[in-house]
């Protein structure tokens, strides 16, 4: 057993308690929002990226720089606005003197980390929009002639204001599909924002420790992809996907199959994160939701009788069921 | 894991095998027991003279072969329907442990990494406590024994007793009649010397007054005679019968068969088969010579 193996064994056998210590770490800053910091945690094991709606002031951003903290892992923000270029977010070359003469050098910018946080990226441009939406899928950098790779693993948070859409950029359907989930946040309920009142109005600021090591998270990276599924969840989870094509009623566009990809990676991660080494079919239906929300377009149909995205992803739920 | 999976699916078979067997021999007491009661055997006639094994003549023979034959098929249809035998699906339904993950690791058998090998060992060491046995139904082949044990003691006590019921081609008739499905008269059957009167009824001699038609303005007899079938003999009005009953020669009438034979035969059958055996041998022999 090579040293690899042995520390992906290793990282295997202690999966479950590490979920437990990330859980509790972040537990000591977030309050609640249990749903929506496993959903993050997913995207990050899936290697992918997630899109986050919420009102604001539900703690986003501190979720997610909390979370880089306990994964040791580079965090950035950008606050998207209308005059924000790509290069803002990419990096550009600047002049710079070196021995006596001029050279450029490729200053890298805030999409260099390992955590990224567009925050309000409706608000973007649609050319900044694409430059990072590039950079979320090829996991890579082009300025001018050069190509920079971006650091592994690369994962990018954008945050969407349902509220004040004007003046905004909503993201093409195409650019949505790049979001293997899209997460929602609620209000807390009483109980939690007293806890959150308690938290914050006192000197003591909650801190967080590390947990993981990077390497380690790309182990279990790894891990995720081998988490085995049964045919039969696999049809299943496809015959979701299909489906979303096929419902006339209420559906104008459904999901491609890179959400078949992503709901079955997506139930592997969490799988692994109960600490299950198969997918079962609760895995399958709850991350139904977070994976086909942005990648169905509902029809004036819908909007008429008022028939909301959950009501459909149920229906289709069901009906996948019986396929 | 894949060979304990095989042995349980085996196991499963045996199981179903079990209750096609005890559905067939159950239900072919049941046809026979039947079959005995009503009679079946008056069908063949013509083979009541037959012995196969003593004491049973090729008549029985047949009505027992087509209980089996007609069970087979019954059995064949019941099971054909049946889905196949779902041995992950059986053993996930009894153990929970197994739920999902026993069709996992099966689906992912061929899979050669950390997660899959460890569902793999984890399933393998829990099929070692399934117990096989558990899943035959016991109810089912205790009913099914217990019942063809009735049917055989039903069946020997009719042999004993010779209780039958005669069911005629009329008693049929008449049931269907009675069930309200009436047919229709030209269906009915016809007795010996009965023809249909005008009014429809079943009164009238076939063989009685001779019926004259007129075809293409020349009056012709229609004659139905008797001992020759039931067609109908045309003949010119006018002329005379000419039927005579003429007596074989090979077979003459007025000769009476001795009963003699039959008085040997009443004897012979009273003999033990050992004794009978040895005098058909030298029967056979004295032929011979």
């Amino acid at each position: 057993m090579n040293k690899n193996t042995k520390d992906l064994s290793d990282t295997y056998r202690r999966s479950s308690d590490i979920f437990q210590s990330i859980f509790d770490e972040i537990g000591k800053v977030i309050v609640g929002q249990q749903e929506a910091v496993t959903q993050i945690l997913i995207a990050i094991l899936c290697d992918g990226h997630a899109l986050i709606e919420s009102n604001p002031g539900l703690g986003k951003t501190l979720t997610v720089s909390t979370m880089s903290q306990v994964l040791d892992l580079k965090f950035k923000r950008i606050q998207c606005t209308p005059d924000l270029m790509p290069s803002d977010i990419t990096g550009t070359y600047v002049v710079e003197e070196k021995g006596g003469g001029k050279e450029f050098r490729f200053e890298p910018g805030p999409v260099f980390a390992n955590i990224v946080l567009a925050d309000e990226i409706n608000r973007a441009s649609p050319k900044t929009q694409s430059a990072l939406l590039e950079s979320m899928q090829e996991k890579q950098v082009t300025v001018g002639n050069e190509t920079f790779k971006l650091d592994r693993p690369f994962f990018v948070l954008a945050t969407q204001n349902p509220i004040e859409m004007e003046g905004t950029f909503p993201l093409p359907e195409a650019q949505l599909d790049s979001f293997l989930l899209k997460i929602n946040l609620d209000y807390p309920t009483s109980e939690e924002e007293d806890e959150i009142v308690e938290r914050y109005t006192r000197n003591v600021v909650p801190r967080v420790s590390r947990t993981l090591t990077r390497d380690k998270l790309l182990e279990l990276q790894t891990l995720v992809r081998d988490v085995p599924i049964s045919d039969e969840m696999k049809k299943r989870a496809i015959n979701i996907v299909i489906q979303t094509r096929k419902d006339a009623e209420f559906i104008e566009f459904g999901a491609s199959p890179r959400a078949s990809i992503g709901l079955i990676l997506a139930a592997k991660a969490r799988a692994l994160i109960n600490a299950r080494n198969f997918v079962s079919e609760e895995d399958v239906v709850k991350m139904a939701y977070p994976v086909l929300k942005h990648r169905i377009i509902l029809n004036f149909e819908s909007q008429r009788k008022g028939v909301t995205l959950e009501h459909v992803i149920d229906g289709i739920i069901k009906h996948a069921k019986i396929l | 894991m894949y060979d304990d999976i095989e042995k349980i699916s085996q196991e499963f078979h045996r199981q179903r095998l079990y209750y096609k067997l005890a559905d067939f021999i159950t239900l072919t007491l049941v046809l026979y027991t039947l079959s005995y009661y009503f009679n079946v055997v008056s069908l063949f006639p013509q083979y009541i003279e037959y012995y196969i094994v003593d004491a049973i003549s090729l008549d029985e023979i047949l009505v027992m072969a087509l209980s089996i034959l007609v069970s087979a098929v019954l059995v064949i249809i019941l099971y054909i329907r049946k889905p196949a035998i779902d041995t992950i699906g059986m053993i996930e339904s009894r153990y929970e442990w197994m739920q999902e993950r026993l069709k996992t690791a099966y689906d992912t058998r061929n899979d050669d990494n950390l997660v899959a090998v460890d569902l793999r060992n984890q399933v393998t060491l829990k099929l070692k406590a399934v117990d096989a046995g558990s899943f035959l139904k016991r109810r089912h082949l205790l009913t099914m024994i217990i019942a063809s044990v009735v049917l055989t003691i039903v069946s020997a006590g009719l042999f004993t007793t010779q209780i039958h019921v005669n069911i005629t081609p009329e008693d049929i008739t008449g049931l269907v009649d009675e069930l309200g499905g009436k047919l229709p008269d030209s269906t009915l059957p016809f007795k010996d010397n009965q023809t249909t009167s005008p009014d429809g009824g079943l009164d009238e001699e076939i063989y009685g007054e001779t019926s004259i038609a007129s075809i293409e303005g020349e009056n012709v007899e229609l004659v139905i005679i008797p001992g020759i079938g039931t067609s109908v003999t045309i003949r010119h009005a006018g002329q005379d019968d000419d039927i005579r009953f003429v007596p074989s020669q090979t077979y003459p009438v007025d000769v009476e068969s001795s009963t003699a034979a039959d008085e040997s035969y009443q004897l012979l059958q009273q003999l033990s088969i050992l004794d009978r055996g040895l005098i058909r041998e030298y029967a056979i022999r004295l032929s011979q010579h």
